[in-house]
C-alpha cells in the first residue's frame, strides 16, 4: 500500500517535471537560442499540452496524471480521490516543478543565457501582459474548463483509451487563447516552479499569488459545474 | 511465433529510413518553410506512423537507445537487439543518402550542417547537451517501455510514442539539434561539412543517449510492477541495494506526508 501511495508521488513528480521541460523548458530555450527559432505560441502551446498527453498515459493508471494542483484540487472536491492521494500528488507536483525549473536553469546558464522572465506568469501591463481583471477571468474559466474536461474522463461514458488525448488537447488550446494574456497559468505547480527562477525583470514573484489563487477558484468552479452536468451519471 | 531475425532487421531498417527523411529530411529541405515546429512533427510522426506499420514486426525501436532500453528490461532478446541495431545503422545510413541525394540536385547546395547534431557554435555547449540528452533519452525509453505493459490503454502506444519524440524535439532542437537516437546522429554526421564538427562531436550523441537509455529503464522500474531482478540490470553490483535504500526513504517521505494531512485535519 505505501509503494502504491509513494508512487504516486513519484509519477506526479516525474510528470510535472516533463510538463515543465515540455512547456516552458521549449519555450525558454527557443527563444535563448534565435528569437523563437520559428517555434512560436503555437509550438509552446503543443509543447504544454503534449508533455500532458504523453504523461497521461504513462502514469494515468498510476496517480491519475494531474500534475497540476489545481486539477488534484478539482478530483478531491469531487470526491474522485482521497485526501491522502491529493497530499502526495501535490507535495510531487510542487517538487517536479521546482526540478523542472532548476534543469531549465541549469541548461541556460551552462549555455552563457540569462534567464530572464523565465516563461513566468504576470499580470501587470508594464511587462506586456493585459491587467489583473483580465487575468483573474481567464484563469478562472480556463481552470474550469480544464478541470471539467479531467472530470469528464473519469466517466462512465467517456471514449475508453481517449483521456489523454483530450485532456492534452484541453491545454493546448488553453494556451492558444490564454498566452497573450497572462502567459497562461491554469497551474499554480507550473507557476511556482518558473516564477522562482526568473530574474528581477518580470517582478514574477510578486505577481505570483495570482496565479495560485485564480486557477485554485477555478478548479471549484469546474467541479461545481461537473456536478450540475453530470450529477446522475456517477 | 518464432522470431524472424530478418524481418527485424529489414523492418528496423525501412523504419529508420523513413525516420531520416521525415526528420533530417524536413530540417534539411523544408525548415524555412515548417520552423522548428514542423520539424519536430516531423521526427514524431514519423516515430508514429511506422509504430503502426512495423510495430507488430520488430517492436519499431528505430533508435539503438530504444533497443537497449527494451534489452536491459527484457523485452526483447539479444538477437532480436542484434539485429534491430544493425538495420537501425544501415536505415539511418539510406536515409541520409536519400535526404543527401535529393537536396544536392538544389542549385548551388552546401552540406553544412546536414542537420547533424552539435554541441557546439550557436547551440548551448557540451554541459547543455549532456543534460538534455541523458534526461530526454530516459523519457523516451521509459514512455517506450510504459507502453509494452498490461495497464498501457490497447493501441495507443504508437500516438504517445510518436508524440513523445515531437515534444523532446520542441524542448531540444536549439540545444542541440536533438538527437536521443545515435543512428540518427550517424546517419547525418556522415554527410555533414567536416569544418562544423559534426563528426568528431558524434561520440557524444551515441554515448548520451545509450548513458539515458539506462536511466530510463530505472526510472520504469521506479514507477512499474516489473521488479529489478527482472532486469539485465540486477547485474550490477549494489542495484539492489540502492533500491532498497529508495524504497525506504520513500516509504518514509510517505510517512511524513502522511502525519502532516492528519496534524492539519485535527
Amino acid at each position: 500500500m505505501d509503494t502504491q501511495k509513494s508512487r504516486i508521488l513519484i509519477a506526479e513528480l516525474l510528470g510535472t517535471f516533463v510538463l515543465m521541460l515540455g512547456g516552458p523548458g521549449a519555450a525558454i530555450f527557443a527563444f535563448a537560442f534565435a528569437d523563437n527559432a520559428g517555434l512560436g505560441l503555437l509550438g509552446v502551446s503543443l509543447g504544454f499540452g503534449l508533455s500532458l498527453a504523453i504523461m497521461a498515459y504513462v502514469i494515468g493508471p498510476i496517480s491519475g496524471c494531474h500534475i497540476n494542483p489545481a486539477v488534484t484540487l478539482g478530483m478531491l472536491i469531487s470526491k474522485k480521490i482521497d485526501t491522502a492521494h491529493a497530499a502526495m500528488a501535490v507535495v510531487g507536483q510542487l517538487i517536479g516543478a521546482v526540478l523542472g525549473g532548476g534543469v531549465i536553469a541549469i541548461i541556460v546558464s551552462s549555455a552563457g543565457g540569462e534567464r530572464g522572465g523565465f516563461a513566468s506568469n504576470g499580470y501587470e501591463k508594464e511587462f506586456g501582459f493585459m491587467g489583473l481583471g483580465a487575468a483573474a477571468i481567464i484563469e478562472i474559466v480556463l481552470t474550469a474548463l480544464l478541470v471539467i474536461v479531467v472530470l469528464a474522463t473519469t466517466t462512465k461514458g467517456f471514449a475508453p483509451g481517449f483521456g489523454g488525448l483530450i485532456a492534452g488537447f484541453t491545454l493546448a488550446v488553453i494556451h492558444f487563447i490564454s498566452i497573450p494574456i497572462d502567459n497562461t497559468s491554469v497551474n499554480p505547480a507550473r507557476s511556482i516552479g518558473a516564477a522562482i527562477f526568473a530574474d528581477g525583470s518580470v517582478d514574477a514573484i510578486k505577481q505570483l499569488w495570482a496565479f495560485i489563487v485564480f486557477p485554485l477558484i477555478g478548479a471549484v468552479v469546474g467541479a461545481a459545474v461537473h456536478k450540475v452536468l453530470f450529477s446522475n451519471d456517477d | 511465433m518464432e522470431q524472424n531475425n530478418g524481418r527485424i532487421l529489414a523492418a528496423e531498417l525501412v523504419g529508420t529510413a523513413v525516420l531520416m527523411l521525415g526528420g533530417p529530411g524536413v530540417a534539411i529541405l523544408a525548415v524555412q518553410y515548417v520552423g522548428i515546429l514542423g520539424v519536430a512533427l516531423g521526427f514524431g510522426f514519423s516515430l508514429l506512423i511506422m509504430a503502426y506499420a512495423i510495430g507488430p514486426v520488430s517492436g519499431c525501436h528505430i533508435n539503438p537507445a530504444v533497443t537497449l532500453g527494451l534489452l536491459l528490461a527484457r523485452k526483447v532478446s539479444l538477437p532480436h537487439a542484434v539485429f534491430a541495431w544493425i538495420g537501425q545503422l544501415l536505415g539511418g545510413v539510406l536515409g541520409a543518402t536519400l535526404v543527401y541525394g535529393i537536396a544536392s540536385g538544389q542549385d548551388g547546395f552546401q552540406r553544412g550542417q546536414f542537420a547533424a547534431n552539435l554541441w557546439s557554435g550557436d547551440y548551448f555547449g557540451f554541459g547543455s547537451m549532456v543534460v538534455v540528452e541523458v534526461v530526454l533519452t530516459a523519457l523516451l525509453v521509459m514512455v517506450v517501455l510504459f507502453t509494452t505493459t498490461r495497464k498501457f490503454a490497447p493501441g495507443f502506444g504508437g500516438v504517445v510514442a510518436g508524440i513523445t519524440l515531437t515534444v523532446i524535439h520542441l524542448i531540444s532542437i536549439p540545444v542541440d539539434n536533438t538527437s536521443v537516437n545515435p543512428a540518427r546522429s550517424i546517419g547525418t554526421a556522415l554527410f555533414a561539412d567536416t569544418d562544423t564538427g559534426a563528426l568528431s562531436q558524434l561520440w557524444a550523441f551515441i554515448v548520451f543517449p545509450l548513458i539515458g537509455a539506462v536511466v530510463g529503464v530505472v526510472l520504469f522500474l521506479m514507477l512499474d510492477d516489473q521488479r529489478l531482478e527482472d532486469t539485465a540490470l540486477a547485474a550490477v553490483p549494489g542495484a539492489a541495494a540502492v533500491r532498497d535504500t529508495l524504497d525506504k526513504a520513500s516509504d518514509a517521505a510517505v510517512d511524513e506526508v502522511e502525519e502532516t494531512v492528519d496534524d492539519i485535519a485535527d
